[in-house]
């Protein structure tokens, strides 16, 4: 009796680790997500050339006038203001001769119908 | 007889609590807040603590919260040399900011989805919190850019000669979540 109540707890716990990892890789269409992008390195810099896609709402690379994909520079996002102050100045550059990518301004309202819509400005 | 039964019936309260672990999703879709904390600078005179969360939010779609606090290094006697980042280092209205960065992992890389910018402090203060709900409730699915993986790259930095902290990753949340 002891033997068969083993026997069957075994079974139960491969049956549903299974069940449970094919359950987690469905629910997403990608493998499981790195704890930080490869650019992020473990000591806290970053790679100083790499670039992100922005996405939209629907959860697609949004697009410039050219047609291809907004990419945004890290060092860009990431880089604290020139100095103190009320208000987001121009980012400075982090090297010599660096030039800022786009600047992303982006709004989502509320529409009355519960709806909503978003504002995605960019500039130079 | 009834001590099997009895063994038997434990066997199916674990396996039962093992299954619902599994079958909800993916570890991290079970938290309903994922965040990470620490110091992101620190010298022998100020340091910066930083903490960084994703959340579900009120709506479900996503939250993030991003928390700064600057603090002076306090020697301790008799040495002075047992330095610590201690009390509370009050910087004026400018002098600290916060921001939170929203990433969404699209299969192959983390993506920006939503940005907060750089917020800054309003008054004399050593630290202070944003947070941001990001559900828009569009198409039944509230996350703001679609159902995934996303997480929260906050940073906090305080001013003094130049800008002392650094960035943090939350570590990622399934959303939408309910």
């Amino acid at each position: 009796m002891n033997r068969r109540i083993v026997w069957i707890g075994v079974a139960s716990i491969v049956a549903v680790v299974a069940a449970g990892t094919v359950s987690m890789n469905a629910e997403g269409s990608s493998p499981t997500p790195p704890d930080r992008p490869a650019w992020s390195h473990q000591d806290g810099s970053v790679d100083p050339n790499a670039t992100t896609e922005v996405l939209g709402q629907d959860g697609q690379p949004l697009k410039g006038p050219d047609g291809k994909p907004i990419k945004v520079k890290i060092a860009d996002l990431m880089a604290p203001p020139p100095g103190p102050g009320g208000h987001a100045a121009p980012q400075a550059p982090l090297w010599p001769g660096q030039q800022p990518s786009h600047v992303i301004s982006r709004k989502v309202t509320k529409n009355p119908d519960g709806s909503s819509s978003e504002v995605v400005q960019l500039g130079p | 007889m009834g001590e099997d039964m009895k063994r038997l019936r434990r066997l199916w309260l674990y396996l039962a609590i093992i299954g619902v672990f599994f079958t909800l999703g993916t570890p991290d879709a079970l938290a309903h807040y994922v965040y990470q904390s620490g110091w992101t600078y620190r010298t022998s005179f100020d340091c910066e603590w930083t903490y960084s969360e994703i959340s579900h939010g009120v709506y479900h779609g996503g939250y993030s919260k991003v928390e700064g606090f600057s603090a002076q290094v306090n020697q301790v006697p008799p040495f002075w040399t047992n330095n610590y980042c201690g009390g509370g280092f009050n910087r004026p209205a400018g002098y600290l900011i916060d921001r939170a960065v929203l990433y969404r992992w699209n299969g192959s890389a983390w993506a920006v989805c939503r940005d907060t910018g750089w917020v800054y402090n309003s008054s004399n203060v050593a630290g202070f919190t944003i947070w941001d709900e990001w559900s828009v409730g569009d198409w039944g699915d509230p996350s703001p850019c679609g159902a995934g993986s996303y997480q929260t790259h906050g940073a906090s930095f305080e001013y003094n000669g130049g800008w002392h902290g650094g960035w943090l990753w939350s570590g990622s949340h399934w959303l939408p979540a309910y």
